[in-house]
């Protein structure tokens, strides 16, 4: 792929109309633009850099074959995440090796303790202070791991990448309501384990 | 309000997408029940925590891969 002189300040929507036309220099620029989101994305859903990487490899070629087909009435980048996602999904499906906890009433932890009414757990150290605690980081994606896709992606989407109930819901295809559910038990799961931790550790 | 209601609402809640006056009841609520705020501080934290998570950069390896080969397939779609 070829040294890019496009603007960088250009939208999303303009490159890919460029793209649409052949333009290699939008496309690899599309392709700088998310490469990084994508393989992150990737590598969540999936677990390890192995099935990352292929995402990232399907996710991109599969947009060179579509992209006549990007129609705006989402963003482009929502329609992108769907891709990913779709993909990664697709990839999971075939591999079926990791197992996941399920998030289904009641809740419950990896460890099979129930974790819904634990309203007594004050944290006496700041998470956010200690973010850069790399056993803090572990737990935290340990248990992020451990959950179920259906739960683990919205988290994902929603939390990590900082997307909107409504545009989880479009990459999902799932209701906003869905959506808000799945996010809000994946958070109680993910509260819990991280409230084991900081219990251990006073 | 009960804790039934802040254990459903506080997604919601921490998300600003209660209506003013249910946020009231449960701030309210909050200030009533130590144990809740508790609840509350930490299910914010868990969020935040999420929030704070950085992308890791691309390993070269990745990215050479991945843009060889998609100059392949441009090449070939071309021809």
């Amino acid at each position: 792929m070829e040294e890019n002189k496009i603007n960088t300040d250009i939208g999303d929507e303009a490159l890919v109309e460029k793209a649409r036309k052949g333009d290699k220099e939008a496309f690899t620029k599309i392709v700088e633009r998310y490469e990084k989101k994508i393989y992150n994305l990737a590598f969540r859903i999936s677990g390890n850099a192995e099935d990352a990487s292929d995402i990232l490899q399907e996710t991109f070629m599969q947009l060179l074959k579509k992209i006549d087909t990007f129609k705006g009435e989402s963003k482009f980048s929502t329609w992108l995440y769907r891709i990913a996602t779709n993909t990664a999904l697709m990839k999971k499906r075939k591999d079926k090796k990791r197992p996941s906890v399920s998030i289904d009433k009641p809740l419950l932890t990896s460890r099979g303790s129930e974790i819904t009414r634990q309203l007594k757990d004050d944290w006496a150290e700041n998470p956010i202070d200690i973010v850069e605690n790399k056993e803090l980081k572990k737990v935290l994606n340990k248990a992020i791991d451990s959950m179920h896709p259906e739960y683990r992606i919205p988290l994902i989407l929603r939390d990590i990448n900082g997307l909107s109930n409504e545009e989880v819901s479009n990459i999902l295809d799932v209701s906003v309501a869905a959506v808000k559910s799945r996010v809000h038990r994946a958070r109680l799961y993910l509260r819990s384990e991280l409230s084991g931790y900081f219990k251990e550790k006073r | 309000m009960d804790f039934e209601d802040i254990f459903r609402l506080i997604s919601d809640y921490i998300d600003r997408e209660l209506e003013a006056d249910i946020c009231s009841e449960m701030e309210e609520f909050f200030c009533m029940h130590e144990e809740c705020r508790c609840f509350l501080d930490s299910f914010s934290e868990t969020v935040r925590l999420c929030n704070s998570i950085q992308d890791m950069d691309v390993p070269e390896d990745v990215h050479v891969r991945l843009y060889k080969s998609l100059k392949i397939t441009i090449r070939k779609n071309i021809e």
